[in-house]
């Protein structure tokens, strides 16, 4: 897929690279063959450890650890149940392999929460080089790659695992929740799927009830027993008389993060009987309870501490310093962490820390009570300080949270390239729509080159249209355009890109970023490369060569793969137009090479490899180039159309060498819908006409069959796997149910199969799904 | 998935008009390759006018504009048998296969109405 164009390695370090910093970092041993492609926030991947002095919950873990052979665990209650203290107790309890996830606002991201996901497996057997390439790759379909190379990894593990997602209703992306559900249809015998959350997980529960797999833990089962919570006041350090345990016992319901609070403000000093309030984890109780039963009970200090870190995700001991901007306040936090259990450690070390999120939440809704007009300005200072330490994805976080639209602007601009080199398509847009909704992109060119370039490669022609148009008119100079080179150069990358205005001028614009990058001193191949597209475009067949050799050689420098191989691909495309076909062959062998290796899909490359095969009479080879090509040809739009007719009509010559009409047929109205968007693209126009012209010729007819899937069809295909209804499939392609439903009959009709299940099945044996 | 119930397959497979299906089991000869005097082309274009002049289920229409495609015709060509059939078939008719052309052609009129720009 061309994501090449952003397929760019310069001076810019990724960034999670840019700090020391003991949270984030790269796990995996040297020489593993896969690696997540972003620094991992390692926590999240650590079962918390259960403290000394709390409550055993004997019965409960021994029904979990029983389990019946039901490979579904349900753990739903509201916050302060227990949920995770009860699962960490269950993972210490034997020697089973544990992989844990602590899911958080930020893995509403599919690639983001499958990488953890993986990561986790990983730890416990290896999933492979595979899951960690698609994972990697920006273009790589969700449902179509990345969910079926994890659950093939998963349900072939040998050793039984449990695999406990926490907060999962932390998950509102409807890919990363069609995700899990899939998930859960793969886990292994002898295996655990273990979702746990405040919400009910987004996965069948009535079909899993039905079919007995699932094991369901609620609030009845996790409140405590009048001696579970005697226990738990014991532990607590609190020399209660029996009475008075019960009557909190009878007020909380049980409920254990009350009791906990309950206890705390007892022993700060205060008295029972303030509140008359019965209190279960019900929100609306929530912060009344706090606020009377612990909050007024500590020293203002302290509770400032408490409230006003609260907008912190984590803390270590400096940043709570600069949030506060209070020197000092590293010994209350070195205080809190020995006595307080709603502290939660996050490193070894015992640097950094996060409140327990209930807690978290109650301190956060009592600061905007008390003090609503400080919120931004610790979330400023907060991402003040991440940005000076290393942490700008942190920074940027921050600066949303606290509504500083510039700022986040200008780290946008500065870190959607290297996030979106991670595969992070979805973090980015999470970004990118923040900023929309508050014009935000005005005065940052490099967000809006960046939101165009990136919308281009993933095949999201409409976005990339807009943001290109925002770009073009601070190019013609009606709002502030700030002095920036690197946002000119890449605007000029963008227009060859988009090829709006024509041949002739994206030689012109490619000519222009070559020169602009080449001042800066950034390397930058994607520009070589579209200058070579454009002079091959303008019919000089010689200076395109020389420019996709100087990309071949710096995208071999810069280990820009995707590039290298689109390049190689175009060479080759030379070679045979020239007719020289011994080198057409070995320079299509080194780009389907390059990718192999990095383990992506390219039409275009598919393309130059399939007429390589056919030309030396490896029909099979050919053939499977051709299916390869229809699993990746979906990113190739209008918003990038030369790519987009070139890759088609190499495709469409050998599906009509192999007589496949209605392959070659689909493929020529798809170039038709390009060039009616996209009429000036030179050679590429007498050669569509020229395959025009072949496919008139050819009377016999052909019965549509799995070469004959559309574009929309095959967008459609991977979305077949998840269990997503047609009107909820509808939504993610932004189509009516109406739609879905004529696209699925024509693929069944096309696949020979007349149900969802079968298609699904025959895709996966014709190759056009994974799995 | 349970075992299969003949019958609602059967009822599965002509609702999605499996062709190799409908022939083995209907009997019932799909291909063009049959009609010698006429290019697979112009017998296609016909079935397309055949379905929406007896105002054939929205599957039909679709089915015979997917085979239509695959046979050669254009776009163009295809949404111009609705007018050529108009005086014949009547307004009603051609109205009522509009929309069933147009998925064909994957072409989502809904949308396309719904829209507030179409660019």
């Amino acid at each position: 897929m061309p994501q090449q164009i952003l397929d760019w390695q310069s001076v810019q370090g990724t960034p999670g690279s840019m700090g020391d910093n003991h949270v984030r970092e790269r796990p995996g041993g040297i020489g593993r063959a896969g690696r997540p492609a972003f620094d991992l926030v390692t926590s999240k991947l650590m079962r918390p450890l259960v403290r000394p002095g709390t409550v055993r919950r004997r019965s409960l873990v021994g029904r979990l650890a029983n389990g019946d052979g039901r490979r579904i665990v349900s753990v739903v209650a509201p916050a302060g149940y227990g949920k995770t203290t009860l699962l960490s107790q269950w993972a210490e309890r034997n020697g089973q392999a544990f992989a844990w996830v602590s899911v958080d606002e930020g893995d509403n991201d599919p690639k983001v929460l499958l990488t953890y996901v993986a990561e986790a497996l990983d730890a416990v057997e290896p999933v492979g080089k595979r899951v960690f390439d698609a994972l990697a790759s920006a273009a790589s379909s969700v449902p179509g790659s990345v969910v079926p190379r994890l659950g093939h990894a998963f349900s072939s593990m040998t050793s039984p695992v449990v695999l406990v997602l926490d907060d999962v209703h932390m998950l509102h992306n409807r890919e990363c929740r069609a995700a899990l559900s899939v998930l859960a249809d793969h886990v292994p015998a002898g295996s655990r799927l273990v979702l746990s959350g405040r919400a009910e997980p987004p996965v069948r529960l009535s079909r899993m009830r039905a079919g007995g797999t699932l094991l369901e833990i609620g609030p009845s089962d996790l409140s405590l027993s009048a001696g579970e919570a005697a226990a738990l006041l014991r532990n607590a350090g609190m020399a209660l008389g029996e009475d008075v345990v019960a009557e909190l016992h009878r007020r909380t319901e049980g409920w254990p993060a009350g009791l906990y609070l309950a206890a705390l403000g007892l022993k700060q000093g205060g008295s029972l009987g303030r509140t008359a309030v019965s209190v279960s984890g019900d929100d609306r109780f929530v912060s009344d309870y706090v606020e009377s039963e612990f909050l007024a009970r500590i020293p203002q200090r302290q509770r400032a501490f408490l409230t006003r870190t609260a907008v912190l995700e984590r803390m270590c001991e400096p940043l709570c310093e600069a949030v506060l901007d209070l020197p000092g306040a590293t010994a209350t936090l070195a205080e809190l962490a020995r006595s307080n259990m709603l502290l939660v450690p996050l490193d070894r070390r015992r640097e950094w820390y996060r409140y327990h999120h209930l807690f978290r939440d109650m301190l956060l809704a009592e600061l905007h009570r008390l003090e609503p007009g400080l919120v931004p300005i610790l979330r400023r200072r907060a991402a003040d300080w991440c940005l000076h330490n290393g942490l700008p994805e942190e920074a940027l976080e921050y600066s949303i949270a606290a509504g500083d639209v510039d700022t986040a602007a200008g780290l946008l601009g500065e870190l959607w390239l290297p996030v979106y080199q991670q595969g992070r398509v979805a973090t980015i847009e999470r970004w990118l729509g923040w900023l929309d909704d508050r014009g935000g992109i005005q005065g940052h060119p490099m967000a809006a080159v960046g939101a165009a370039c990136m919308s281009a490669v993933i095949g999201r022609p409409v976005e990339a249209e807009r943001w290109a148009d925002a770009v073009d008119r601070w190019q013609r100079g009606d709002a502030a355009w700030p002095d920036d080179p690197t946002a000119e150069a890449w605007a000029a990358v963008l227009r060859a890109v988009l090829c709006r205005q024509g041949a002739e001028q994206m030689r012109a614009d490619a000519d222009e970023a070559v020169s602009r990058f080449a001042a800066q001193n950034i390397v930058a191949p994607a520009a070589a490369f579209l200058q070579g597209l454009a002079r091959v475009l303008c019919g000089d067949l010689e200076g395109g060569d020389a420019s996709f050799a100087d990309a071949v050689s710096i995208g071999e420098r810069a280990a820009a793969p995707e590039v290298l191989a689109e390049a190689l691909s175009e060479r080759s495309l030379v070679a045979m137009a020239r007719g020289q076909w011994d080198r057409a062959e070995v320079l299509a062998g080194q780009a389907g090479a390059v990718l192999r290796r990095t383990g992506t899909e390219d039409a275009l490359v598919c393309a130059v490899q399939a007429r390589a095969a056919l030309h030396r009479g490896d029909v099979p080879a050919a053939r499977q180039q051709l299916v390869s090509a229809q699993r990746a040809r979906h990113v190739l739009t209008y918003a990038q159309p030369h790519v987009a007719v070139q890759a088609r009509i190499e495709l469409a010559r050998v599906h009509l060498a192999l007589a496949d009409l209605a392959g070659a047929r689909t493929l020529l109205r798809e170039i038709d819908e390009v060039l009616r968007r996209r009429p000036g693209l030179g050679t590429l126009a007498g050669e569509a006409q020229e395959l025009r012209a072949q496919l008139a010729d050819q009377r016999s007819p052909s019965l549509p069959g799995a070469s004959a899937l559309t574009d929309a069809e095959l967008r459609l295909l991977p979305l077949l796997t998840t269990h997503l209804t047609f009107g909820e499939l509808g939504e993610e392609l932004f189509i009516s149910r109406n739609t879905v439903k004529t696209q699925a009959s024509s693929i069944y009709r096309k696949l020979g199969a007349s149900t969802r299940g079968q298609a699904v099945a025959r895709a996966r044996e014709l190759g056009l799904l994974e799995g | 998935m349970g075992q299969t119930v003949r019958f609602q397959e059967t009822l599965r497979r002509l609702a999605i008009i499996d062709e190799r299906f409908i022939e083995d089991q209907a009997r019932l000869g799909l291909s063009l390759a049959g009609v010698s005097a006429l290019d697979p082309k112009t017998a296609a274009l016909l079935q397309v006018a055949a379905s929406a002049a007896i105002g054939a289920s929205a599957a039909c229409l679709e089915w015979s504009t997917a085979l239509a495609l695959a046979a050669g015709a254009s776009e163009d060509e295809i949404a111009d048998v609705l007018l050529a059939i108009a005086p014949v078939a009547g307004l009603g008719r051609v109205v009522a296969a509009a929309p069933g052309l147009a998925a064909a052609l994957g072409y989502d009129i809904e949308a396309a109405l719904e829209e507030l720009d179409d660019r």
